[in-house]
């Protein structure tokens, strides 16, 4: 059976909307669609010392300089997708103020009453000495259709 | 792979770790003693209370946390203070492209 995913029209919009709108909104499916949920930007960029799964959460850092819940990835904390492929749209940066464990995952948040894990991935394992700073540059982390 | 840039002179290495060993900057690694310095603070053990802090900013910045009568831990001091423990702090910035995929759970 050939992929069925349509990503260049309904996947993508669905992911355009969780991760470019600047504004909170609801999805109200029809009759026997399931439940009413809210996506509320901004979303937070949250750094792991124990990476998750896509159904179980990471080990969030706990560290001086680091604030539990993360960082803001911005009012609008993607842009719009190309080719299927969306890409945070600025760079969100921590500095530590004391020696840190290894960070080896992020997690992006969405800053509901009860916020809700949207993203995760790995990244190469990273300490912080005391002083030093840690970024992700505009376009470094990237959502695709495909995955979906 | 990380960039790592020194924010003193601006010198970068590029390293699939973030060790910002692999700097070859001369920024910082001058033989010094961060005790010394550290416990020659004369707000040492007091938070800074009553003491005026010997750095221009006033302490505003100071990373001391030591509570009275407990020992210095060694890392008081502020960038550009002899015997500082961040005078080559460094700014490690993710290199490539990092797919995330969607893990939609409540907290």
């Amino acid at each position: 059976m050939p992929n069925m995913t349509d990503r260049p029209n309904l996947v993508t919009k669905i992911i355009q909307a969780i991760l470019t709108s600047s504004t909170a909104f609801s999805i109200t499916p029809g009759t026997g669609g399931g439940s009413v949920f809210t996506i509320t930007p901004p979303h937070k960029l949250r750094l792991m010392t124990a990476q998750g799964t896509n159904v179980t959460g990471g080990t969030e850092l706990s560290a001086t300089g680091y604030t539990a819940g993360g960082n803001t990835m911005g009012a609008t904390a993607f842009g719009a997708p190309s080719a299927g492929v969306a890409t945070n749209s600025n760079s969100v940066s921590w500095t530590a103020g004391a020696a840190w464990s290894a960070v080896v995952a992020i997690e992006i948040w969405d800053t509901s009453g009860t916020p809700q894990r949207l993203l995760q991935g790995a990244i190469t394992s990273v300490t912080l000495a005391n002083g030093n700073t840690l970024t992700f540059p505009v376009a470094s982390i990237s959502a695709d259709a495909s995955a979906w | 792979m990380y960039r790592v840039t020194c924010n003193g002179c601006g010198a970068s290495v590029i390293t699939p770790d973030g060790n910002s060993d692999a700097l070859a900057c001369p920024c910082c690694p001058e033989p010094h003693s961060h005790e010394e310095s550290a416990n020659s603070c004369p707000g040492m053990g007091l938070n800074h209370v009553g003491v005026e802090c010997a750095h221009p900013a006033g302490g505003a910045e100071c990373l001391a946390v030591t509570g009275p009568g407990e020992d210095c831990p060694g890392e008081h001091c502020h960038m550009m203070l002899d015997g500082c423990t961040v005078c080559r702090s460094c700014t490690l910035e993710w290199l490539g492209v990092m797919p995330v995929t969607p893990a939609v759970i409540r907290a």
